[in-house]
């Protein structure tokens, strides 16, 4: 064995009362402080009651549930969750890689409203000739539908148009491949670089 | 108090004759009577240990008597002559002090630097006791003061050595005990870095000892070292997970077996026993192994193959407890790999069959494994016309389905989505019908929750994003469009997520390339507010893009 068992043994006594000096009485906190007790200290709340008390608040909760997937109670309280956030707002999650990921969307509004093609994001899949630049192939419909705009949603637009701009500079420059298939959440490891 | 701890609490923890007997002649029911504590509380000495706690934690003071009782044993044990130690007396000391754990390592308390001394001197020297409980205990001692921290790291040293030696012990609880301690200790760094070392070994003892006894938590063990040796064990990957798996197959078959003796029996037995939450923690073991794994796809695509027998046996016995962890293993192979290979096609029609023959309340869990199909899979779904009518044969009898609530349409409305984006071009078969079913719904009395019309819409704007005419004329024939347009753009904010908003993008976009004539007389003169509706979006992406939610799944440039 090694040393510290022989200094152990040493010890004259592991006697924690006898140790244990009333000074540092306060030290130990905790849900009860002994330091307040005596010997006719109040009873401690029945644990078991407690317990009776939350089921049955577990059972009044599921009495409210549909029921469903009786046997996979996390499914079950996953359930209650959505129905009591009902209006909380969609939460950003997937793992999954969508192609609507990958879409620009600048880019793709400006093709569409000023036909410059300097990038077609989508395959369009309409039989119809659907990927025409609206400002030239439909003067008159692009003039119906601007006209109403405001001089703040048409600094919008433009802005838009602006960034798809910028985003295709930037992507002529660094044209080097460079990507990353980023997946932050699924794996513990920057795995899933190319 | 004295009194009631030396005559009625002590008598009661220290082992019987029939404790003993079980120790030696039928070891896994000796595991299973100290280890499932939790299905007897009527037990004596488990209501003996309630009680300590119970005690110890509302009244400090009470502590010491406790201690100065179990004291009084240890030192008794300490010196006495061999042939006078009562390893019974010794063991149900130790077995009391392991109760009180939490309470002396508790929060400031004053006694816990005290505690690594009483280990050295009074439980290092039971893993070599010549009783195997004893030996047993020392582990369970060890396992109770899992937060201890020790300062001489030579302690852990000497704790190292010998929980490894008690995991090759003759008998089979010392084994499981020490497995169980072991687990906990990881958190030192001295002990986990010479565990990189020892990792494969261990884990063979571990499968070992998971085949000899049904214990849950040993899978949990296993589980933990997978991901936390992962780089250590990737080499072994595959022949670990064959082994998994036949662990796996062997619960599941004593499952099944006993399962058909009910049947016979006219028992109904449809919960979770010790067998389930075992094969369950396997799965769970396999699919963290998975995990470490996505970035070997290759070794990934073999796994496949070795874990066919496990996604069969599991879905075509209707296992459901344990169909999450199967379909999440699926996930993750196929997210992994970027690709189906034949082996999880094959899985595919499992989970189609699976979900026909009534688990449709399962499609929240086949669901990220489905999507993966169709995203990595649309060549051959495009190619595979079963395969396609299989998927959306799916999202139909999600929405026709009554029992079904709103989670299970979300999940529908999801998977098809990704049938309109992965499938551009090749659907427009089926895209009036994605339509009907989602105005159906979006226009029904039913009272539906916020996010479950989101999804709705945005099954209908997908379908618009994939084909505007087509999309258009189905909204058209139905008298939905002026419906649908004037719903959508009064609920433009909430589409709040990044997808949304490129999505409605994308939508608006290509119904502003429809040319005159396409666009229905019912929207014609709301038309223009196709650019405000648009405005408002791009005017609300930036920020979306920026929130702490979002993760890009992809980092363009």
């Amino acid at each position: 064995m090694c040393v510290d068992r022989e200094e152990a043994t040493k010890e004259e006594n592991f006697d924690l009362a006898h140790e244990y000096d009333e000074d540092e009485e306060e030290e130990w906190e905790g849900d009860a402080d002994w330091e307040n007790e005596n010997d006719e200290a109040e009873d401690v709340k029945d644990e078991s009651t407690a317990y009776l008390e939350f089921l049955n608040e577990e059972v009044s909760l599921n009495l409210s549930l549909i029921p469903r997937r009786s046997t996979n109670d996390v499914q079950a309280q996953k359930f209650s969750l959505f129905q009591d956030e009902d209006d909380q707002e969609l939460e950003e999650e997937s793992l999954l890689e969508t192609p609507i990921d990958k879409m620009e969307p600048y880019g793709m509004f400006k093709t569409a409203l000023l036909r410059k093609p300097f990038h077609v994001p989508f395959k369009c899949s309409s039989k119809t000739d659907c990927c025409i630049g609206l400002q030239q192939e439909q003067p008159q419909m692009y003039e119906n539908l601007t006209k109403n705009l405001n001089p703040e949603e048409q600094q919008v637009i433009q802005a838009a148009v602006n960034q798809a701009d910028a985003i295709a500079q930037q992507q002529t420059a660094e044209s080097q491949p460079q990507q990353t298939n980023g997946h932050a959440i699924h794996s513990p490891e920057p795995a899933r670089q190319l | 108090m004295e009194t009631l701890i030396s005559h009625m609490l002590f008598p009661i923890l220290c082992q019987s004759d029939e404790d003993l007997e079980l120790f030696q002649d039928d070891p896994a029911e000796y595991l299973h009577r100290k280890l499932n504590f939790y299905e007897e509380v009527s037990a004596p000495d488990i209501a003996a240990t309630n009680f300590l706690n119970t005690l110890t934690k509302s009244r400090r003071k009470q502590t010491f008597i406790v201690l100065q009782f179990v004291n009084n044993i240890v030192n008794k044990y300490e010196s006495a002559p061999d042939e006078q130690k009562d390893p019974r007396e010794k063991e149900g000391a130790l077995r009391m002090i392991g109760t009180l754990a939490p309470v002396i390592l508790g929060k400031k308390s004053p006694i816990a630097d005290q505690v690594e001394l009483f280990f050295v001197r009074h439980v290092f020297p039971e893993f070599r006791s010549p009783h195997g409980f004893l030996r047993a205990r020392a582990c369970d001692t060890l396992e109770k003061f899992e937060r201890l921290d020790f300062k001489d790291p030579q302690n852990l040293v000497v704790i190292y050595r010998n929980i490894l030696d008690s995991m090759a012990d003759p008998e089979l609880p010392v084994r499981v005990e020490a497995a169980l301690a072991l687990q906990p200790l990881i958190r030192h760094e001295v002990i986990r870095s010479a565990m990189q070392q020892n990792i494969p070994v261990i884990m063979q003892q571990l499968l070992k000892l998971a085949n000899e006894v049904d214990v849950d938590a040993l899978a949990n063990v296993m589980e933990d070292f997978v991901e936390v040796f992962a780089q250590e064990l990737t080499p072994f990957a595959v022949a670990l997970c064959e082994q998994l798996r036949d662990t796996y197959l062997r619960i599941v078959k004593d499952l099944l077996e006993r399962n058909q003796q009910k049947d016979e029996e006219g028992l109904y037995g449809d919960f979770l026993d010790d067998k389930s939450i075992t094969a369950l923690g396997v799965l769970q073991t396999i699919g963290t192994l998975i995990l470490t794994l996505e970035s070997t796809p290759d070794v990934l695509l073999h796994l496949e193959t070795i874990l066919t027998p496990l996604i069969t046996i599991t879905l075509e016995n209707k296992l459901y407890d344990l169909y999450n962890e199967v379909f999440e293993i699926i996930d993750s192979c196929t997210f992994a790999a970027k690709s189906i290979s034949p082996t999880m096609w094959h899985a595919f029609e499992l989970i189609h069959r699976t979900f026909k023959a009534g688990a449709e309340l399962y499609l929240e869990d086949m669901l990220p494994a489905l999507e993966n199909f169709v995203n990595y899979g649309a060549d051959t779904l495009v190619q595979n016309s079963a395969y396609l009518e299989a998927v959306v044969d799916m999202v139909r009898v999600i929405f026709k389905d009554d029992k079904v609530g709103g989670v299970d349409r979300i999940c529908g409305c999801k998977l098809a989505e990704i049938v309109m984006l992965s499938l551009r071009g090749h659907i427009d078969a089926y895209v009036p019908e994605l339509v009907q079913l989602a105005m159906v719904h979006l226009t029904s009395e039913e009272v539906k929750v916020k996010s479950y019309k989101i999804y709705l819409m945005e099954m209908v704007i997908n379908a618009i994003y994939y084909n505007p005419v087509l999309a258009l004329h189905v909204l058209e024939s139905n008298n939905w469009t002026n419906k649908f347009f004037s719903l959508w753009f009064s609920n433009m904010d909430s589409f709040t997520r990044v997808h949304d908003k490129k999505l409605a993008i994308a939508a608006i976009t290509s119904l502003l390339t429809l040319r005159a004539q396409d666009v229905p007389v019912s929207v014609q003169q709301g038309w223009p507010r196709l650019l405000q509706g648009i405005v408002r979006l791009f005017q609300t992406l930036p920020a979306a893009m920026k929130s702490k939610d979002y993760f890009p799944n992809y980092l363009q440039s």
